[in-house]
């Protein structure tokens, strides 16, 4: 599960509003939050700048260990 | 950002509203891929059949084709209407008040729809006519083609408005 619903809330952005920022629908915005579309790099770049943070902090998951 | 040609043309057959972003993109060349591939196989194996068995049965393939070429436009245009709504591609999602102003612009344009309509079939009335030797002045003339060109006109022009008010969803800012 990626981090940009979180980094959303924290601008007290809408999924509407930040749509808006980057250009695409809300529909976009609320798949990628849930996990069911996987953004190009460039809209993860964009998405990065609009909600002023960096890739890893919206994308990076830790891996499990396999042995856990 | 200024739409190319290629993404309003897409845009059009698709009878999509909204912006054409990489999400909806990905979607539509999916449909489109999918329909290329039944159209091809339909026309590979249809002009195989009409090239072997064009020459002894050529009126009958005429009619049988004629009416599978149908069936098959149908059977394309049901299945990307049928995608484009089931995955949402065509809807517009803006907040109330834009939805106001949208809705109230598309009956505004109205007008211009109904005209656009009323003057298409009116045209294509009279190439019809022209078609069957009516000379085409008589059936540009004809007070009853105008009429049902302006009927015509009416009915698609206001259903066209009611059509793309629809696709106009109106979000609140703080839905999730």
């Amino acid at each position: 599960m990626n981090n940009v619903r979180y980094y959303r809330k924290k601008l007290g952005l809408s999924q509407l509003a930040l749509a808006d920022k980057i250009g695409v629908s809300r529909q976009t915005v609320n798949m990628i939050e849930n996990d069911k579309y996987n953004p190009t790099l460039e809209l993860c770049l964009h998405l990065a700048q609009a909600l002023s943070t960096d890739l890893n902090a919206l994308f990076w998951e830790e891996k499990k260990d396999e042995n856990e | 950002m200024k739409m190319s040609k290629r993404d309003w043309i897409v845009k059009q057959v698709y009878d999509i509203y909204g912006p054409l972003d990489e999400q909806r993109r990905q979607k539509v060349d999916q449909v489109g891929n999918n329909s290329f591939l039944f159209l091809y196989i339909y026309f590979n194996i249809a002009s195989f059949i009409a090239l072997v068995m064009g020459d002894r049965y050529s009126n009958d393939l005429l009619i049988i084709f004629s009416f599978l070429n149908l069936l098959v436009g149908f059977v394309i245009s049901t299945y990307l209407d049928f995608t484009i709504n089931s995955n949402n591609l065509s809807n517009l999602e803006v907040n109330t008040r834009q939805a106001q102003q949208l809705k109230l612009h598309n009956r505004r344009r109205g007008i211009l729809y109904i005209l656009e309509y009323s003057i298409e079939f009116y045209l294509i009335i009279a190439f019809v006519a022209l078609g069957v030797n009516v000379p085409l002045l008589k059936s540009l003339t004809d007070f009853k083609n105008i009429i049902f060109a302006v009927v015509y006109g009416i009915i698609f022009g206001l259903y066209k408005v009611y059509r793309k008010n629809k696709k106009i969803i109106p979000v609140e800012d703080d839905e999730q």
